[in-house]
């Protein structure tokens, strides 16, 4: 290194940036998230757009699938919601609170 | 210059998409792209959102690096040519260059007179020279790092570095020894 490398390497040396800068990495990983979450968003506004555009297209044909579905599960779903409910005043927090369980 | 374990090690987990890793490079070479681009724009608000912008297409692209490349080089690359569009986009070239000492004076600390003769050349230098001169004078790159991460001829590079010594060697009223 001659004379002036050295000299030139002091001056350059006077204005590095730190070399652990908190703020700074805090302030990449903010953007990085930023970036993260505006691409997921978008990925799932598109998968929403088309499963939207899918319903609306095939709709004349899932219509009448759907209403004898729910003329012939209707019964048993009445069944489930009834069993979850008891299920849970038996075990869950809203039992304890009724003093079934200890 | 390959990459040193730890880096290697780190850029295989940022490919495998482990955010914790990228934060560590970030961490390791921030203070290397910062500096370069301080160096390069002149402007330092402007050095740190390009420095920001460079890490986060780097994060992008990390897995377009490859397995032999360093990533110092790979980062001033992109750092470069982000610099390269923010100082030619809108006329903002012409405003920053004029601004370039009187940008650095307000946010540094009080600086030499040599300092100050420093600055000023590097000011009056093109943009491509400085930032030859930034990697090779500054940063310690070979030539041909420095060639690859501003993808420019080898030959240009050696002679960007050349015009730039002589240029601060004269503006700090040293000799240059290779002249």
């Amino acid at each position: 290194m001659d004379a002036l490398e050295a000299r030139l390497k002091v001056l350059f040396a006077e204005d590095e940036p730190p070399a652990r800068d908190a703020a700074f990495a805090a302030r990449v990983a903010e953007a990085a998230a930023r970036r993260r979450l505006r691409a997921d968003l978008a990925w799932l506004a598109l998968a929403c757009g088309a499963a939207a555009a899918a319903l609306f297209v095939f709709a004349p044909v899932l219509a009448p699938a759907v209403e004898v579905l729910a003329r012939e599960l209707a019964p048993v779903a009445a069944g489930l919601v009834l069993a979850a409910a008891a299920t849970a005043l038996v075990t869950g927090r809203f039992g304890l609170g009724l003093g079934l369980r200890s | 210059m390959k990459p040193d374990g730890l880096d290697e090690a780190l850029i295989r987990a940022a490919c495998d998409g482990s955010a914790e890793a990228f934060a560590r490079l970030v961490e390791r070479h921030q203070q290397a792209l910062r500096a370069f681009l301080r160096r390069a724009c002149g402007d330092w608000a402007l050095a740190d959102d390009l420095a920001q912008d460079t890490f986060l297409t780097a994060w992008e692209r990390i897995g377009e690096l490859r397995g032999d490349a360093s990533l110092r080089s790979w980062l001033c690359g992109i750092g470069y040519r982000k610099c390269l569009g923010a100082l030619r986009s809108a006329g903002r070239a012409r405003r920053r260059e004029a601004d370039y000492a009187s940008m650095r004076e307000t946010v540094a600390s009080p600086r030499s007179d040599e300092r100050l003769a420093l600055e000023r050349a590097l000011a009056d230098l093109p943009l491509e020279q400085r930032a030859a001169v930034a990697l090779c004078l500054a940063a310690d790159f070979s030539h041909a790092e420095a060639a690859e991460a501003l993808g420019a001829p080898l030959g240009t590079v050696k002679s960007h570095v050349a015009r730039g010594r002589a240029r601060l060697a004269q503006a700090l009223g040293v000799a240059d020894g290779r002249a």
